[in-house]
C-alpha cells in the first residue's frame, strides 16, 4: 500500500472537499481515440513499375502516392548533392575533398551503401546523434533563474547520449535506461573506463531549470515535475501529457488523473548525487579493505560490528520524532551509494585516522552510525535517508565528519541557498559526533530527506569544477530527530575520548593503508535520478497545488488500459518498459518519425513532438507505420533505419524538376513537397554551420568526450551568473556539441540560428531567418578567423594560383566545382596575385555564400 | 507547433509592409500572427520603461496615510512569506506625496518630473503578480508566465503586426546598463520563430552584436557584398530561385543596411541642444544621462517605425530598485535616474504629436512590503502595487484600483500581469484572444487563459 504524498496529507479536508465537489461537477469528457492510440498495422507496399526503386518498400510507398497524386518525382540529384546531404544529415559536417573525388570516380549504389556505412561508423554521428536528442530534452548545463548553478555532471549524460548512438544502443534500451537507468540489473558499464552507464541516462530528465530560493518549495516542486512529464511524453510518446495538469486534455483521451499517475510516479523518484565507480575498482577496494584491518589489528581495536537492529538510547520528550536511526534495520534500506557505505552500519565505530606524524587518532563513535570513513577518507559515498514529513519546527541531526556536507532535501528542492534556505544546507566539522540544527519553520507539512556526500562538493548546484573536489571527507550519521524544541534530545550515553596509538607496527600499517588508499580510482560524480519513497499523488485541481482532489494510484495511460504498474518499488522501471515495448503504439512511430524528419527536414508526421489531434496527420500513414514495424523488427536499431532512408532512391532526389511542366504540377499540387516528389532545400543548424567552418578552416579538434569547453562571453553576455572567465573565441576548435551550455548565457550565434532554449522539448527547431544570421556571418570575430585560417590553409597546400584555389576552397565549403559564372566573379575580387588578406575576404565571403549554410 | 506549413498568402500579406516584413518572414515557418489589427488601434508602438527589481508603491504613487500614522507599529494584517523572512514593523514613506498636474493626482517627491506630466498618466494601484521571486516575476511580466521559455510580450507584438520599419527591427530593447534576473530570455521570441526575438542595443560603438564592420579599409566590405551579391545570384539561380534562399539574401541585404541605421540611429548629434537637455543629457548624475540617452532613442526608434521598444534600468553603482535594506537611499538614486528623462519623455512625445500613437508603460515586476525588511528596507510585494500608463488610448489623469491602508494588497479593482498584457495588446488593435501560436498541441497566448481588459484607464 503506497502512502499519500505529503501533497495529498497536508489538507485532507480540501482533499475531501474537492472530490464532493468533483464528483458533482459534470462527467469527464471522453475524447475519441486518434489514430495514434491504435498499433501500427502491418501493411504490404505497393507495387510500382519503376524497377529502379522496386527494392525498397520506402520507395514504393512515396512513388505509389505520387502516381496517385498525378505527381513526377524529380530526376536523381547530383552525386555531390547526394553526398553532401548524407554527411551533413547523418554526421553534421561537410564530406572532406578527397571523400568527395572518390565518389565522383564511383557514385555506384555500392559506393553509396559504402558511404553511409562509413558515416554511421564515424565518430562524428554519433556527436551529431547526440545533439539533436539534446533539443529533447532541453539540455544545460546550469540551472538558470537568477544565479544560474551549474548541474553537476550534466556533460556525463551528453557523452552518455554520444556513446549510446556510436553503438547503436536499441532504442528500447535507450529509452528505459532514461526513465529508469537507475534501476536495472544490468547497469551496462563502459568496456574502456569501466563505469555504469545506465544510471546516467535518466540524468537528461533531470536538466530542467531550477528556481533561486523559492518561496513556495511545493510549488517548486510541482513545476520541476511538470516540466519532466513534459519532457519525457513529448520525447518518448509524442504526447502533450503536461496539458491535463490542469483538467482533462482538451483534445487527447487523456483526463488529469492520468497527469497526476505519471506525477506520482516521478514525485516517488529522487535526484541524488551518485558515485559510479569502475566495476575494477573493486580490487582497489578490497585492497584498502586489508590494509584497514591490519591497522586496526596493529591498533589492537577490533572491526566495527554490524549494527543489528535496535534504536539509539534517545530520552525522547513530548514533540520528538525519531526521522532517520542507524540503529534501526530500516536504516538498510536508505540509499547509499559508493564504497565507502559498503557494510558502513555499524555500532560503536572507531575510525581509525593517519595523524600524518607516523601515529593514528583513534576517533569513536559510540552507539550505531552509517559512517563513510571507517576504512580511509579517500572512500567516497553518498547517503539518502528515507523521506518524512516535516510536522515540527526543528530538525536535530547526530552525526559527525569532516569534508561533507549535508543537505535536508525539501519537496526535491536541491540548490538550497541563502535567502531563506541556507540552513536547510550544512557542513560538518567535528571528529567528535554533534548535534546539528536545523529550523524548518518554513517547510512545514513538506516532505524532506536528508542527504550526505563526504565530498567537498556534493552540492549539485556547486561551482567547483569536479577535478577541484577533495574525496578526503568522511560523514558518521546516528539519528535525525524532528522536535518543537530548539534544543535536541538528551543522550543516554558518555561521549567517549578521541585517542592516540603510536609505534613502528603503527607507522608500518598506516603507511601501507595510506598505498592502497592512494591507489582507489576516483569514482564518476553525477546527478541521476534514485527511488525515492513511493507516493501517489492527488490530482491538484485546476492545477492548483494546494487544491487538492482524488488520490491517483501509479499506472499507465488510460486510453491505453490503464494498466497498474507492478514491481520494484514506484513501477518507474515498469512504466518505463511499457513505453519501449513493441506493443506501445506511439514510441517507435514517434522515433522512426523523428529519423525521417532528420533526412527529409520534415516528418511523416509534421508535428514531431506532438501524435495527438492537434498535431498533424501523416502524410503517408502506411509508410510511417512500415517503418515502425521494420524498426521493431531490426531490434530498434537506428542505425539500421537510417541506413535504409539514406539509400532510398526518395532520399537521392534533386531540389528540383528538370521538366518544366512536372515542376509547374509540383508547385500547383504539393507547394509544400509534403509528397516528397523532391527534396527540399533546408538551411543547416547553426552547429552543423559552426562545425563546417571549423573543418574548412582546419581548425577543428576532434577529441571526444569529456567537461565542457567553457562558453565565450560576449560584451553582451551581461546576464546573473556570469563566469568569471570567458571561454576561447573558438571554442579550442571543438565540435559544437561539446561547448558549455549555460542557461543564462546561451550562445548567440546558435540561438540566431535558432537553437532551441532549453525549456522543454523541441523536436523541430523553427528555421527562421534574421539579421542576427548575417550579421554574426558578415562581423563575427568567430567567422573572420576561421575565414583567415581556410585561406591559409589553401594557400599553403595549393599556392596563390586563383583559379586553383577557387576551385579547392569551391570543393571544401559546397561540394561542388565552380561554376563559369563563379570562377569569374572570384578572378574579378581577387585578381591575379591577390594577398594573403584578399584571400581571406574571399573566404570570408565564402562563408555568406548561401550554398555555405544551405543543403540542397 | 509545425513549422513547416509555409504560406504564401501571408508571405504575400506581410511583404506589403515593406522589405523588413518580407525578410524578417521564417523560411519555412507558418506563421499565424495577422499582420494587421483585428479592430483599429489607439497605438502604432509601445515604449515599456521596465522598473527591475521592484519600486515600491508606498513611496511612488499610491500614497497612505495610514501607514504614516502607524509607523514603527506591528503589521496587523495576514502577512504571506516573504523572500528574506526578515519582517519588521511598519515603515512609514520617506516621502512627501503633492498633487501633480490639473488631475491632482498624487505622486512622493521620489518622482517630481514625472508628477508635472500627471494629467497624461494613469495610474493602476492594483497591479498583482503571482511571484515573490524576481526572475519568475520578470518572466511573468514579460512573457505571462513565470517560467522560462515563453515569447516575449514585444515578440508577440512583432508576430501579430509585423514591422514598419524598414531597418530597424520591430522589437527592441534598449540595455541601459542592468540586465534583469532571467537573462535575455525575459525579451526572448520563445517558441515564436526567432524572427521576433528583441534586438537589444545598448550604449557603446556597438549597440548591436556584429552590427560594426570589421574589415579595415573603407570600401572593402562594400567590395566583398558586391562579390557576395554575384556568388549568391548563381546559387540562387542553379537551385531555381527558392523561397528559402531568396529570403537568406535579402536578410543579408537588411543586415548591410542595419549595419549603417543603427548608427545613424544611436548618433544624437542631430537632436538640438534644447532636446538634449531636456533628456537631461547635461545632467550631473551620469545615471540620468545615460537614461535620458535610452528615452531619446526610444523616441527616434517610434518615429523610424519600431513597434515596441523596452528600457531596462540604468545601473545606479548600487542596485536596482530592490531595496531590501537602505529604502531612503537607494530608491533615490534609482528615481534620480529615470525621473527627469521620462517626464522629457512624455513631453517630447506629446510635442511631436507622437504620444497620440505611443503607448508609454511604467512597471517593475512586483511592488515591496509596506512593514520593513530588517531596519530600512522593503522585501517583495507582489500582491498590490503601482504602475502606470500613458499615451496613445489611455485616460490621462486617471488613477485606477486600490490597496488596502497599509498598500500590501489590492482591495478593489484587483487586475494582474495577464490583464495588463491583454490592455497593451488592445491598444495596439490586436485582441489578445484571437493571436495564437500553435505549441506543444495548443493555441498558445501572452495572456494564456487569462486577461480582461482595464477598461476604467481607457480613454474614450
Amino acid at each position: 500500500m503506497l502512502r499519500s504524498s505529503s501533497l495529498a496529507s497536508l489538507a485532507s479536508v480540501a482533499t475531501l472537499a474537492a472530490s464532493v465537489v468533483a464528483q458533482a461537477g459534470p462527467p469527464p469528457t471522453v475524447h475519441e481515440k486518434g489514430w495514434c492510440w491504435t498499433p501500427p498495422r502491418a501493411v504490404e507496399p505497393p507495387a510500382v513499375d519503376d524497377p529502379r526503386v522496386a527494392r525498397e518498400p520506402i520507395d514504393r510507398f512515396v512513388r505509389a502516392r505520387l502516381a496517385a497524386e498525378g505527381l513526377a518525382p524529380a530526376p536523381p540529384a547530383a552525386p555531390a548533392t547526394w553526398l553532401r546531404r548524407v554527411s551533413f544529415d547523418l554526421c553534421g559536417l561537410p564530406p572532406a575533398p578527397d571523400e568527395l573525388a572518390a565518389f565522383a570516380a564511383d557514385p555506384s549504389p555500392a559506393a553509396r551503401a559504402a558511404v553511409v556505412d562509413r558515416l554511421l561508423a564515424s565518430p562524428a554521428y554519433g556527436e551529431h546523434m547526440a545533439r539533436r536528442w539534446m533539443d529533447l530534452v532541453r539540455y544545460a548545463e546550469s540551472m538558470g533563474h537568477e544565479f544560474d548553478y551549474p548541474i553537476l555532471g550534466a556533460w556525463r549524460y551528453r557523452d552518455w547520449l554520444i556513446d549510446a548512438f556510436d553503438r547503436d544502443l536499441p532504442y528500447d534500451r535507450f529509452v528505459v535506461e532514461q526513465l529508469a537507468g537507475d534501476l536495472l540489473d544490468d547497469p551496462r558499464r563502459d568496456p574502456v573506463t569501466g563505469i555504469p552507464l545506465a544510471p546516467i541516462g535518466t540524468t537528461g530528465l533531470l536538466l530542467n531549470e531550477e528556481k533561486h530560493s523559492p518561496i513556495d518549495l511545493a510549488q517548486a516542486a510541482s513545476d520541476r515535475i511538470d516540466n519532466r512529464i513534459d519532457v519525457a511524453s513529448k520525447a518518448f510518446l509524442g504526447l502533450t501529457l503536461a496539458c491535463a495538469r490542469c483538467h482533462d486534455h482538451k483534445f487527447d483521451p487523456i483526463p488529469t488523473t492520468d497527469y497526476y499517475a505519471v506525477f506520482g510516479l516521478l514525485a516517488s523518484a529522487r535526484a541524488v548525487t551518485r558515485v559510479l565507480e569502475p566495476a575494477n575498482s573493486r580490487v582497489a577496494h578490497d585492497a584498502l579493505a586489508r590494509a584497514d584491518r591490519a591497522l586496526r589489528e596493529a591498533a589492537g581495536i577490533a572491526p566495527p560490528a554490524p549494527a543489528g537492529d535496535g534504536t539509539t538510547p534517545l530520552s525522547l520528550r513530548d514533540g520528538d520524532r525519531v526521522v532517520a536511526d542507524a540503529a534501526h534495520r530500516d536504516a538498510d534500506a536508505w540509499h547509499r551509494d559508493g564504497s565507502a557505505l559498503e557494510n558502513a552500519r555499524v555500532r560503536d565505530a572507531c575510525a581509525v585516522v593517519d595523524a600524518g606524524d607516523g601515529t593514528a587518532r583513534l576517533l569513536p563513535f559510540p552507539g550505531a552510525v552509517v559512517h563513510s570513513g571507517l576504512r580511509e577518507a579517500r572512500e567516497v559515498g553518498t547517503l539518502a535517508t528515507a523521506s518524512f514529513t516535516i510536522d515540527r519546527r526543528w530538525l536535530h541531526v547526530r552525526a559527525a565528519g569532516r569534508g561533507a556536507r549535508v543537505n535536508v532535501v525539501v519537496d526535491g528542492f536541491r540548490a538550497i541557498r541563502a535567502p531563506i534556505w541556507g540552513s536547510l544546507r550544512q557542513e560538518l566539522a567535528s571528529d567528535a559526533p554533534v548535534w546539528l540544527r536545523v529550523d524548518l519553520e518554513r517547510a512545514q507539512g513538506r516532505r524532506a530527506h536528508i542527504e550526505f556526500c563526504d565530498l567537498t562538493a556534493p552540492d549539485p548546484a556547486d561551482p567547483l569544477h569536479e577535478d577541484a573536489w577533495d574525496p578526503r571527507g568522511w560523514f558518521a550519521l546516528s539519528c535525525a530527530v524532528l522536535s518543537a524544541r530548539e534544543e535536541p534530545p538528551p543522550l543516554a550515553e558518555a561521549p567517549a575520548e578521541a585517542r592516540v596509538v603510536a609505534g613502528e607496527a603503527i607507522a608500518a600499517a598506516l603507511a601501507a593503508r595510506d598505498r592502497a588508499a592512494a591507489a582507489l580510482p576516483l569514482p564518476v560524480f553525477v546527478t541521476t535520478l534514485a527511488e525515492g519513497d513511493p507516493v501517489d499523488e492527488a490530482v491538484h485541481v485546476r492545477g492548483k497545488h494546494l487544491e487538492l482532489g482524488e488520490v491517483v494510484p501509479h499506472r499507465d495511460l488510460t486510453a491505453l488500459g490503464g494498466a497498474p504498474l507492478d514491481g520494484l518499488g514506484s513501477g518507474r522501471l515498469a512504466f518505463a518498459r511499457r513505453i519501449a515495448s513493441a506493443e506501445h503504439p506511439l514510441t517507435a512511430r514517434v522515433m522512426v518519425n523523428r529519423v525521417w524528419q532528420q533526412m527529409f527536414g520534415r516528418g511523416l508526421v509534421a508535428s514531431a513532438d506532438n501524435f495527438g489531434e492537434l498535431g498533424d496527420e501523416p502524410s503517408h500513414g502506411e509508410l510511417l507505420d512500415w517503418l515502425a514495424l521494420r524498426f521493431l523488427a531490426d531490434g530498434w536499431s537506428v542505425k539500421a533505419l537510417l541506413r535504409r532512408i539514406a539509400l532510398s532512391e526518395t532520399y537521392a532526389l534533386a531540389s528540383r524538376h528538370d521538366d518544366p511542366a512536372a515542376a509547374a504540377t509540383a508547385e500547383r499540387i504539393d507547394p509544400q513537397d509534403v509528397l516528397l516528389s523532391r527534396a527540399r532545400v533546408r538551411r543547416l543548424p547553426g552547429e552543423a554551420i559552426r562545425d563546417a567552418m571549423l573543418v574548412v578552416s582546419g581548425r577543428i579538434d576532434r577529441t571526444r568526450f569529456g567537461p565542457s569547453v567553457p562558453v565565450h562571453l560576449r560584451a553582451f553576455d551581461a546576464a546573473r551568473g556570469r563566469p568569471a572567465q570567458s571561454g576561447p573565441l573558438d571554442g579550442d576548435g571543438r565540435r559544437s556539441v561539446y561547448l558549455q551550455v549555460l542557461r543564462n548565457h546561451l550562445d548567440p550565434f546558435f540561438l540566431a540560428f535558432d537553437a532551441p532554449i532549453p525549456a522543454t522539448t523541441v523536436g523541430t527547431r523553427s528555421t527562421s531567418n534574421v539579421p542576427a544570421q548575417a550579421l554574426a556571418l558578415l562581423n563575427d570575430p568567430f567567422a573572420i578567423e576561421q575565414a583567415a585560417l581556410f585561406a591559409r590553409r589553401v594557400t599553403a597546400e595549393l599556392g596563390t594560383d586563383v583559379p586553383r584555389g577557387v576551385d579547392a576552397m569551391y570543393r571544401a565549403a559546397f561540394a561542388r566545382t565552380p561554376s563559369t559564372t563563379e570562377l569569374t566573379a572570384a578572378r574579378g575580387y581577387l585578381g591575379d596575385a591577390p594577398d594573403a588578406a584578399r584571400w581571406a575576404a574571399f573566404a570570408h565571403v565564402l562563408f555568406n555564400v548561401k550554398d555555405f549554410v544551405f543543403l540542397e | 507547433m509545425d513549422p513547416h506549413d509555409f504560406d504564401r498568402r501571408e508571405l504575400l500579406a506581410r511583404a506589403c509592409h515593406g522589405f523588413g516584413g518580407l525578410a524578417a518572414l521564417p523560411l519555412l515557418g507558418r506563421t499565424t500572427g495577422r499582420g494587421e489589427p483585428h479592430h483599429a488601434p489607439r497605438a502604432r508602438a509601445v515604449i515599456f520603461l521596465y522598473m527591475d527589481g521592484g519600486p515600491s508603491q508606498m513611496d511612488t504613487f499610491d500614497p497612505k496615510p495610514r501607514l504614516q500614522r502607524d509607523d514603527g507599529k506591528p503589521f496587523p494584517l495576514k502577512k504571506a512569506p516573504t523572500q528574506f523572512n526578515d519582517d519588521g514593523n511598519l515603515l512609514a514613506s520617506p516621502w512627501t506625496f503633492r498633487p501633480g498636474g490639473e488631475c491632482g493626482t498624487p505622486v512622493s517627491d521620489l518622482f517630481p518630473g514625472v508628477r508635472a506630466q500627471m494629467d497624461k498618466i494613469a495610474v493602476v494601484r492594483s497591479m498583482t503578480a503571482d511571484f515573490s521571486e524576481h526572475t519568475n516575476a520578470n518572466y511573468f511580466l514579460h512573457t505571462g508566465h513565470g517560467l522560462q521559455g515563453r515569447p516575449s510580450m514585444g515578440a508577440w507584438v512583432d508576430y501579430g503586426l509585423g514591422c514598419a520599419s524598414r531597418d530597424l527591427p520591430a522589437f527592441v530593447v534598449l540595455n541601459g546598463g542592468l540586465i534583469p534576473p532571467g537573462g535575455l530570455d525575459c525579451f526572448h521570441s520563445g517558441f515564436l520563430p526567432a524572427t521576433h526575438q528583441a534586438s537589444v542595443l545598448r550604449g557603446g560603438d556597438e549597440p548591436v552584436p556584429n552590427v560594426r564592420p570589421r574589415e579595415a579599409r573603407a570600401g572593402e566590405q562594400k567590395e566583398k557584398l558586391d562579390l557576395l551579391r554575384r556568388l549568391d545570384a548563381a546559387v540562387s539561380e542553379r537551385l531555381g530561385r527558392p523561397d528559402a534562399i531568396e529570403s537568406a539574401i535579402q536578410n543579408h541585404e537588411l543586415a548591410a543596411r542595419m549595419q549603417l541605421a543603427v548608427p545613424e540611429l544611436t548618433s544624437l548629434s542631430g537632436e538640438s541642444a534644447a532636446t538634449r537637455r531636456l533628456y537631461g543629457l547635461d545632467d550631473e548624475y551620469e545615471p540620468t544621462r545615460s537614461y535620458g540617452r535610452q528615452c531619446l532613442l526610444a523616441r527616434r526608434l517610434v518615429e523610424r517605425g519600431v513597434r515596441f521598444i523596452e528600457l531596462t534600468c540604468p545601473s545606479v553603482g548600487t542596485d536596482r530598485w530592490d531595496q531590501h535594506s537602505d529604502l531612503k537611499v537607494h530608491h533615490e538614486r534609482n528615481a534620480r535616474a529615470v525621473d527627469r528623462p521620462i517626464a522629457a519623455l512624455l513631453v517630447d512625445l506629446a510635442s511631436r504629436g507622437l504620444l497620440d500613437e505611443t503607448l508609454v508603460v511604467w512597471a517593475g515586476e512586483f511592488g515591496r512590503t509596506p512593514f520593513a525588511q530588517g531596519r530600512d528596507g522593503r522585501d517583495h510585494d507582489p500582491f498590490g502595487f503601482s504602475i502606470w500608463l500613458a499615451g496613445g488610448g489611455i485616460r490621462g489623469g486617471e488613477v485606477f484600483g486600490a490597496t488596502d491602508e497599509f498598500g500590501y494588497r489590492a482591495v478593489s479593482g484587483e487586475v494582474d500581469v495577464h490583464d495588463l498584457h491583454a490592455t497593451m495588446l488592445h491598444l495596439l488593435g490586436i485582441d489578445h484572444k484571437k493571436l495564437t501560436f500553435r505549441f506543444g498541441g495548443r493555441d498558445v497566448r501572452l495572456t494564456d487563459v487569462y486577461g480582461e481588459l482595464i477598461r476604467p484607464i481607457l480613454a474614450t
